[in-house]
């Protein structure tokens, strides 16, 4: 009886440990995961931008391009939030099972933000969503919830950067996708808003917090990631 | 019994022969304490610990050399055991000036008085039994215990039966390792007091002091009141001597082995399943949970 004691009393020391070290890797060995993917995906970036910028007639603006799954394609900046993250194009395509979307997501969201890729990309008419983590993973999304309306979302590709403002925010559950929908103006076409959704409350997945904005300005890249 | 047998201090006169133990005074934890140690003075049998086979003086007599005093028998006259052959593990005595022979074994040297465990020759290193020399030669381990050494009684006054009742004992050595293999030890092979000398009778383990009729005992020191024995024992030595002599009492006297090729292999399991939880586990893990944050 005392052996069987002693052995279950190494057994839940064992245990403990191991949810300790689990947790030590969700909140710190994750990042490191994250950051270093970053740190390869702006060199992706800066690579393909200086490419894009020695074509002739680079910087004319047209329609952005189809960036690869997996991929980072953008370079968003949240100046209230201090967030600079390259963004990777996301494995989600229409008809795609939701099993096969989580299990998609899982990849992406470990390299930093990633936009889901049922929306539409970024300045064209109608909704660019871009998902991220607010705990882990480097946590790109932490401080979502201190944006503001008004506060500038700048989002950089290989031929523009796109301006939008916050507009309001929401916290939805999860199953709540809707809000990924095109919205129409007030012309009655769909209108090029931004749509940001991360994890709420922190520490938690079960909802969804929602931050909307509008496109205001597009300018011509540089061709610079850090611009 | 010990006192039915002649020639007291013969292998017999153990405790464990009785089919019962004794009540009182055959129980008293100060009787198989430590010698005192005096300082500058080596332990004769030069282990610092119990003497193995060890003659005491006779009825409450100091044995031969302690103390400063003189033996208590002519020099080169064995000591008396029983059937008349001399006590074996005898190492009272070592002639003055006579330093032990054999590295660490503490060989007696010839015409030793008190003689040798029989089939052991003359200036055969006895292993185990050698003089390791003390650290706090002045340290004075109280109490019984494993590895302690010593019977209470060879202090002089400090048997509580009295010299009439004084039980005279032949050493922590069982019977049937007294006697050595046939054809006798061969070198290197450890002698029953090098196996079994540092462990006293197991009677006297559980011993306390104050167990006897006669009230506090020498053992009965300010140092061991209130405290655990062992940590009283041991609280005297310094922390390798004391962590060795842990190790020897914890496993009774046999071969110790090295515990740092141990502790490696434990280090580098550890070590190699945090990297494979690190790398593997946990990014399964996290696929399995339902929920990411």
């Amino acid at each position: 009886m005392r052996n069987v004691l002693r052995r279950a009393g190494w057994v839940m020391i064992s245990l403990g440990v191991f949810t300790l070290y689990f947790l030590v890797y969700q909140l710190i060995g994750t990042n490191a995961i994250t950051s270093r993917a970053q740190d390869e995906l702006r060199k992706e970036l800066t690579e393909q931008w200086s490419a894009t910028g020695k074509q002739p007639g680079a910087r004319t603006i047209k329609a952005e391009p189809a960036p690869r799954a997996g991929s980072a394609f953008a370079y968003m900046r949240i100046p209230r939030i201090d967030l600079e993250a390259a963004v990777v194009q996301g494995h989600e395509r229409p008809g795609m099972s939701q099993e096969d979307i989580d299990r998609f997501q899982r990849l992406d969201l470990k390299k930093g933000p990633a936009h889901i890729g049922t929306t539409k990309l970024p300045g064209a008419p109608g909704t660019f969503a871009v998902a991220g983590h607010r705990t882990t993973y480097g946590a790109p999304f932490n401080a979502l919830d201190q944006l503001r309306r008004g506060d500038e979302i700048r989002i950089s590709t290989a031929l523009a950067t796109y301006t939008y403002k916050v507009t309001s925010t929401k916290i939805v559950v999860p199953t709540q996708v809707e809000v990924l929908r095109d919205v129409n103006g007030k012309d009655g076409k769909p209108k090029a808003q931004i749509v940001l959704s991360t994890c709420h409350p922190k520490y938690s997945a079960r909802q969804r917090l929602i931050i909307f904005g509008e496109l205001t300005s597009t300018t011509p890249n540089n061709g610079t990631v850090s611009a | 019994m010990t006192n039915g047998h002649p020639g007291a201090g013969g292998p017999f006169d153990d405790d464990r022969d009785d089919p019962a133990p004794r009540a009182g005074p055959g129980r008293r934890g100060d009787v198989w304490g430590p010698p005192p140690r005096q300082p500058g003075r080596p332990d004769p049998a030069g282990n610092g610990l119990r003497q193995p086979g060890r003659a005491p003086g006779q009825f409450g007599q100091p044995p031969a050399g302690q103390f400063g005093q003189p033996p208590a028998r002519p020099f080169g006259q064995p000591a008396p055991g029983p059937f008349g052959q001399p006590a074996s593990g005898q190492s009272a005595a070592r002639p003055p000036g006579q330093p032990p022979t054999g590295p660490g074994t503490g060989a007696f040297p010839p015409g030793r008085p008190g003689g040798y465990p029989r089939g052991v020759p003359d200036g055969h290193p006895v292993a185990g039994t050698g003089p390791i020399p003390l650290v706090d030669p002045g340290a004075q381990a109280p109490g019984p215990g494993l590895g302690t050494g010593g019977f209470g009684y060879d202090r002089p006054g400090s048997s509580p039966w009295g010299g009439a009742h004084a039980a005279p004992r032949a050493g922590g050595v069982p019977p049937q390792d007294r006697y050595p293999p046939v054809g006798g030890y061969q070198p290197g092979h450890a002698a029953p007091a090098g196996r079994r000398g540092w462990q006293d009778p197991p009677g006297d383990v559980w011993a306390r002091p104050g167990d006897g009729p006669d009230g506090p005992s020498w053992s009965d020191s300010p140092a061991r009141m209130g405290r655990d024995p062992d940590d009283a024992l041991f609280a005297t030595q310094p922390g390798s001597t004391r962590a060795l002599r842990q190790r020897i009492a914890a496993t009774g006297g046999a071969r110790v082995r090295r515990v740092w090729p141990q502790r490696l292999a434990v280090g580098l399991l550890i070590a190699a399943a945090l990297v494979v939880c690190w790398y593997w586990v946990f990014p399964w893990l996290e696929n399995i949970l339902p929920s990411e944050f």
